[in-house]
């Protein structure tokens, strides 16, 4: 049987002064310390635009949406411009049941 | 006068059958205001109602909806029993409880309310529940006994979890329900240490007498295997394999994909228990149910052959499958014999 | 044994000397053999096993050199083992003995007492337990007293051989100490080392009727975790011998194994009682009767000991206050799991109750709410909600007023058995500053229902792959064939699928909540 695709966070540096969090595979409970901390990291350091790719993400719970929020947050706390770069269908989804899709003013 | 209690029966079955909550709960207090005993009105009324409901759901004359009504209805009968007699307890602490994802819950609620009625103190956890529930249960409220229902052989690998996490926490168990086989022969390879086919005779068991403390054991019950291991790990693709297989074949009159998955859990149950005649009994049953909902037993021939094909590392399952496709062609044989019996005495037809 | 002696028996040849060291091998008896100095010549693993320095080579040791050839077997301590030693001599001076492990009355008690004593943490289970290891090993009736739980009464289990079942009570402190030496065993002293007590002055309340006089009595202390577990009497019958040595020092073994097995227990029980008050008020609510409706819920928690999770629901019914209101149901979902979600999801719950004294409207409250959750101290508290007053309308009808906060819609089980999902949405609570919100009002005729649901439902990763999520299009399906039954056979229904769907897999938190219009039968 194929094994569920464990959950992996990948830094990429677009430009200087922006980080874009790639996330791919499934963000559940179990896996938002990880996310979480690639976020955090990422929010320490001197920054301008936080941009999360979405669009390998195939499941994310209510853990992973809060992991999703804080990102959101805490950029905005730190005056830092945030943005989702791309999403999958099911996330839009969610974000849109959450009302967030225009307040994250999701790519088309 | 004494009430009829056939004919109050009767008249029961037709309240649930609406799902007039009312009516038949009406029904049930009217029988006990006129003397009729509470065990009766449980056992001959309801009980007795709920087995005709089992056989109507399976004949396809009543839908699982109207089913389930009917029974929720019986269950609010039930309680209402209960409301109205309720001896103070003068015997020791049952607790009733129902396997894990098993939710014939009300069988388990009558066994509850006759031991009431026959001076326990027995509380009802209800359907479905999960073990470290039932555990902490017990650590808590330290009742004498467990008594668990299981109306379905293929919750009997979590019937038997169940049993050993009792027992390791020092309470006995009796076991009840068709589940564990209509002689109670599962329960006793499971380690159970009483087994009852009724609520009344879970009560007589009860007031024989049950130790105090489980028996140890001399070692773990025979049950499962390597193949049942396999099986029970790679059921969910053995399904989907089987029936892309059965789409393929273009099988005219198919069943259920849901009936697929039932195969497969009565062959695990059958390897757990390592019992043939537990997986044979379970087709012999669904080609009656599937034949009266326009089903022939030729597709179950069908998916257990496919089962057999795809299962060639499995000798054991390969057997039982074997066993279930001599069975269902029984039922087959048996069916066109009757068609063409039927055929050769109707002097009007075609 | 006449193959051991020689003579040309069938037997005998059959046996060659391989044959002969594996049936040594694999002989669960010890067999040693010494030549006629008394040198060890063989010894097989079951004999090492149970004397631990048999070596070939050297003498036989002690006290194995002492025992003599003789029909009967003794028992002989070695290394603080009991062994069951029988010597036969083989000719020419050689002897062999044969060995196997005595089990004695004390271990058999010391494996009862673990298996036993260990299993429960409830303390009447155990206490029945150490009364009844005590007539089953030294006595002819065993009572243990447990410490007051509240101080005024002290309750006793009692086990008498014969009787169907334990007798339980309980007597006031002062009955007690008619018990030569109980209330200092429950205080945790003893008089004398054995607990021996005078039988003469024992009160007849102790012992059922017609158990006769007593004879030989032990009173022991049940000592716990520093504080007394309670005590542990012992009676036998005038006639039978009395508690020799051998039998003290097992009541003060099962007195220690009890006082463990009892103070550990009570322990869990007065964590499991804290734990359940502070844990009450978040399980579901009861469901009431509320006119013109009808009500259903369940919830499934993940973590299933606690039953406890970050989903819920909740039902305010109007209060008698300032501001006049229907009822109110809510249902939501905290992100996260487990305690720490259930007690967040506990504060919601609160929160409107304290909210609903001045505020009625829906959009408002959950406003407020976002407000409050904003100015929690602990961060990151997410949560999605949706609230619903119920209004009666004529006919038999029932308004639901909607407004969500970042939850999946309600559905609409309409009359005709179609589903609909009511056009309603909003902000997630807790996340931002400004929430939006677009409520809505849905009419339902008497039997058609609204159905409240948590995603746990929806995303049950289960079905024919394991790896397919329930979703939203087979709930509508579930929720359609459900059209003629009652609503809490519906709420039930839904549950039993999503478990079916999930087939043991790991579970999310679930809830559900199905408001029907109507009384009575479903349709």
């Amino acid at each position: 049987m194929q094994d569920t695709p464990p959950f992996q966070v990948e830094a990429l540096v677009p430009e200087p002064g922006a980080v874009r969090l790639v996330m791919i595979g499934e963000l559940d409970y179990s896996m938002v310390d990880e996310a979480s901390a690639a976020v955090a990291k990422a929010l320490a350091e001197d920054l301008r635009l936080l941009e999360l790719d979405l669009s390998g993400l195939e499941f994310v719970d209510s853990s992973g949406m809060a992991v999703l929020m804080n990102a959101y947050t805490g950029a905005g706390e730190r005056g830092v411009a945030f943005r989702i770069t791309a999403v999958t269908p099911y996330l839009r989804h969610l974000l849109e049941v959450i009302a967030l899709d225009d307040v994250l003013d999701l790519p088309r | 006068m004494i009430p009829d209690l056939p004919a109050a029966a009767r008249r029961y079955l037709e309240l649930i059958g609406r799902a007039d909550e009312e009516g038949a709960v009406g029904l049930v207090v009217s029988l006990l205001d006129e003397g009729v005993p509470a065990e009766d009105v449980l056992l001959r009324v309801i009980a007795t109602s709920q087995r005709r409901v089992g056989e109507l759901w399976e004949s396809d004359e009543w839908p699982v909806a109207r089913e389930h009504g009917a029974t929720k209805v019986s269950e609010r009968a039930v309680a209402a029993v209960g409301a109205h007699v309720r001896p103070a307890p003068s015997r020791g602490r049952v607790v009733v409880a129902c396997a894990d994802g098993e939710y014939h819950a009300l069988p388990a609620h009558i066994v509850t309310e006759v031991l009431r009625l026959r001076g326990w103190h027995a509380d009802f956890l209800g359907a479905s529940v999960p073990g470290p529930q039932l555990i902490t249960y017990l650590h808590r409220e330290g009742p004498d006994v467990v008594a668990l229902g299981c109306t379905l052989a293929t919750r009997l690998p979590r019937a038997h979890a169940l049993i050993a996490a009792c027992q390791a926490v020092g309470v006995p168990v009796l076991a009840g329900g068709a589940g564990f086989g209509a002689d109670g022969r599962y329960a006793r390879l499971l380690g159970a240490d009483a087994w009852a086919p009724t609520a009344d005779a879970a009560a007589d068991r009860l007031a024989s007498g049950l130790p105090s403390f489980p028996s140890a054991r001399e070692g773990a019950a025979r049950v499962g295997g390597e193949e049942y291991v396999y099986l029970t790990r790679h059921r969910a693709e053995l399904v989907s394999r089987v029936a892309a297989t059965l789409k393929e074949a273009h099988t005219p009159e198919g069943g259920h994909d849901d009936d697929l998955g039932y195969i497969a859990d009565y062959l695990i149950a059958a390897m757990y228990v390592h019992d043939a005649s537990l997986f044979t009994d379970y087709v012999t049953w669904t080609c009656g149910v599937l034949l009266a909902r326009k089903v022939p037993a030729e597709f179950v021939v069908l998916a257990l052959s496919v089962f057999r094909d795809v299962l060639n590392d499995c000798p054991r399952a390969q057997a039982l499958l074997s066993e279930g496709v001599a069975a269902a062609q029984m039922c087959s044989a048996a069916r066109q014999q009757r068609r063409a019996f039927d055929a050769g005495h109707a002097p009007f037809s075609g | 044994m006449k193959w051991a002696t020689g003579s040309a028996d069938p037997c005998h040849r059959a046996v060659s000397p391989g044959l002969m060291a594996a049936l040594l091998e694999h002989s669960r008896e010890g067999v040693v053999v010494c030549d006629a100095d008394g040198v060890v010549t063989l010894a097989n693993p079951a004999a090492v096993r149970l004397a631990p320095r048999l070596e070939p080579g050297l003498p036989l040791p002690a006290p194995l050199d002492s025992v003599l050839s003789a029909p009967e077997a003794r028992v002989v301590t070695h290394d603080g083992r009991q062994i069951q030693v029988r010597a036969e001599e083989l000719g020419e001076g050689r002897i062999a003995w044969y060995l196997t492990a005595e089990t004695s009355r004390r271990t058999e008690f010391l494996l009862e007492a673990a298996r036993r004593l260990a299993a429960s943490l409830n303390p009447h289970r155990c206490a029945r337990a150490a009364a009844e290891l005590g007539t089953r090993f030294l006595c002819d009736a065993a009572v243990v007293f447990l410490p007051p739980a509240s101080g005024r009464r002290i309750e006793w289990i009692r086990v008498v051989p014969g009787r169907s079942g334990p007798d339980e009570g309980a007597v006031p402190a002062a009955a007690a100490a008619e018990v030569p030496g109980l209330t200092d065993a429950l205080a945790g002293l003893r008089e004398d080392v054995a607990g021996r007590q005078d039988p003469g002055g024992t009160p007849d309340w102790l012992l059922p009727e017609g158990f006769g006089p007593v004879g030989h009595l032990l009173v022991l202390p049940l000592p716990g975790n520093s504080v007394s577990a309670g005590a542990l009497v012992l009676a036998r019958r005038a006639g039978r011998p009395s508690f020799d040595e051998d039998d003290q020092g097992m009541a003060y073994d099962l007195a220690t194994r009890a006082g463990a097995a009892i103070s550990a227990a009570c322990l869990f029980r007065d964590q499991s009682t804290v734990n359940g008050i502070l844990t009450g008020d978040l399980l579901p609510p009861d469901l009431p009767e509320i006119e013109g409706m009808r009500l259903a819920g369940r919830l499934r928690a993940s973590q299933q000991a606690g039953a406890i999770g970050g989903d819920f629901y909740d039902v305010y019914l109007p209060e008698s206050g300032p501001v006049e209101r229907p009822p109110l149901v809510i249902l939501g979902d905290v992100c996260g799991k487990g305690a720490r979600a259930a007690v967040l999801a506990g504060q919601v719950r609160h929160s409107l109750r304290t909210l609903l004294l001045m505020e009625s409207r829906p959009e408002r409250l959950l406003e407020l709410l976002n407000r409050s959750l904003l100015a929690s101290p602990s961060p990151h508290s997410y949560v999605t909600l949706i609230l619903a007053a119920l209004r009666t309308a004529p006919g038999g009808h029932v308004q639901v007023d909607l407004a969500v906060a970042g939850h999946p819609p309600p559905l609409v089980l309409r009359r005709d058995g179609t589903v609909e999902e009511v056009a309603v949405r909003g902000s997630l609570l807790g996340a931002l500053q400004k929430i939006s919100l677009w409520p809505a009002t849905v009419d339902l005729a008497p039997g058609e229902t609204c159905l409240l649901y948590s995603d746990g439902i929806t995303e049950a990763f289960g079905g024919p792959s394991g790896r397919e999520m329930f979703g939203e299009e087979r709930l509508r399906r579930a929720l359609a064939s459900c059209a003629v039954m009652p609503v809490d056979a519906l709420v039930e229904r839904l549950e039993q699928l999503s478990t079916d769907w999930l087939r043991g897999g790991q579970q999310d938190d679930r809830a559900l909540l199905a408001v029907r219009a109507g009384r009575g039968a479903s349709r």
